[in-house]
């Protein structure tokens, strides 16, 4: 009896095994690739003008004692 | 050099004043005062200029330049400028050196950066000699050791940017080609507004500076900061810092030995120093 069931569940194993692979290779068999195909999303062409590399995010502290304001200001300070 | 641009009056009761001078733009602002008095302060910062110009022969720190070796007069405002630069070479550990004019001049950059750079000729660069080696101070004259040569640069700015605000009174703002100086409580009494960064502080009684390698540069590793260590344009992993202090002229010191320093050694260097800085 053991024997039997046994014998029943390797069967099927080998049977799902079998239907997968010849039914993988009927699909790919079906469906070849194509070269000419569009690329989805089409690939941005590459910009003549060089960017510039992005740069290290910089790091500020100003002490309390200092207020700070959503206003533009009057001038600034720069590199000069 | 000194053509005014016009400029609207952005605040009431503020009188401004644009222009080129020490090599860059320059910036007057202030409440309660007539048209004569920036007139004055504008005739004083094109009088430096032509004092304190490297690129003028006849300029008072081009003949102290030419006279190395021999003990020269100097006026009082290039005295007080002398000492300022050995009191930053001191503060600074050295890094703050205006003794850089012959590294300066073997980068190429040996005339207005309008005119363009020349070839650079770097294989001969040395560390610098400490500043106090170079430069004798005493009253009313000066001595440059032999082959030394000083560029005043940003300290000129900075120190002249302090001393013009509070000539324009009590309530005034100075911005010399990025070193600037805020002075009293500004026209809505909050401080005067004032880009740091990428935000807008309100300045009282302090100055602001940023020192950078971003401009004036001419080639991959050719720029106008020299580092005293090597004599060669400085190499960071830092490319502009900007400083809030209580003067222009401790703003410029402390914004390029922060530079130089580099990022990790530069936050530590300012941290407790200043009002508020930014490192990029």
């Amino acid at each position: 009896m053991r024997l039997g069931r046994a014998l029943t569940l390797r069967l099927c194993a080998t049977a799902a095994t079998v239907a997968t692979l010849l039914g993988s290779t009927v699909y790919v068999a079906a469906h070849p690739k194509d070269p000419s195909a569009p690329l989805q999303p089409p690939v941005a062409k590459s910009s003549p003008v060089p960017t510039r590399a992005p740069q290290a995010s910089g790091r500020i502290r100003i002490e309390p004692g200092v207020r700070q304001t959503a206003l533009p200001g009057i001038t600034f300070t720069h590199v000069s | 050099m000194s053509a005014e641009l016009a400029r609207p009056t952005v605040w009431a009761g503020v009188l401004s004043r644009r222009f080129d001078a020490l090599g860059g733009e320059c910036e007057l602002y202030a409440l309660d005062v007539t048209d004569a008095v920036l007139d004055s302060a504008q005739a004083r910062i094109e009088a430096a200029h032509r004092r304190f110009t490297r690129f003028e022969s006849d300029s008072e720190l081009s003949r102290l330049n030419a006279a190395a070796g021999t003990r020269v007069a100097v006026s009082e405002e290039l005295e007080a400028l002398l000492r300022l630069a050995l009191d930053a070479h001191e503060r600074s550990g050295g890094l703050v050196h205006a003794g850089v004019l012959p590294a300066l001049l073997a980068a190429g950059y040996t005339r207005t950066f309008a005119d363009g750079p020349t070839v650079a000729t770097l294989e001969r660069s040395r560390p610098l000699p400490p500043l106090d080696e170079m430069l004798e101070v005493e009253p009313g004259r000066a001595r440059l050791a032999p082959g030394s040569a000083l560029d005043l640069g940003g300290l000129a700015k900075g120190w002249l940017a302090d001393r013009c605000c509070e000539q324009l009174g009590p309530n005034a703002l100075v911005n010399l080609g990025g070193d600037l100086r805020a002075g009293g409580p500004g026209p809505d009494g909050e401080g005067w507004p004032v880009g740091f960064a990428s935000r807008t502080v309100l300045l009282a009684d302090l100055g602001a500076a940023t020192s950078g390698t971003t401009r004036r540069r001419w080639g991959e590793e050719l720029h106008h900061l020299i580092d005293p260590r090597t004599g060669l344009p400085a190499r960071s992993d830092l490319e502009e810092v900007s400083v809030l202090a209580p003067t222009a002229a401790e703003a410029e010191v402390l914004a390029k030995t922060a530079l130089l320093l580099g990022r990790d050694a530069g936050e530590i260097w300012l941290d407790g120093k200043v009002s508020g800085w930014s490192l990029t």
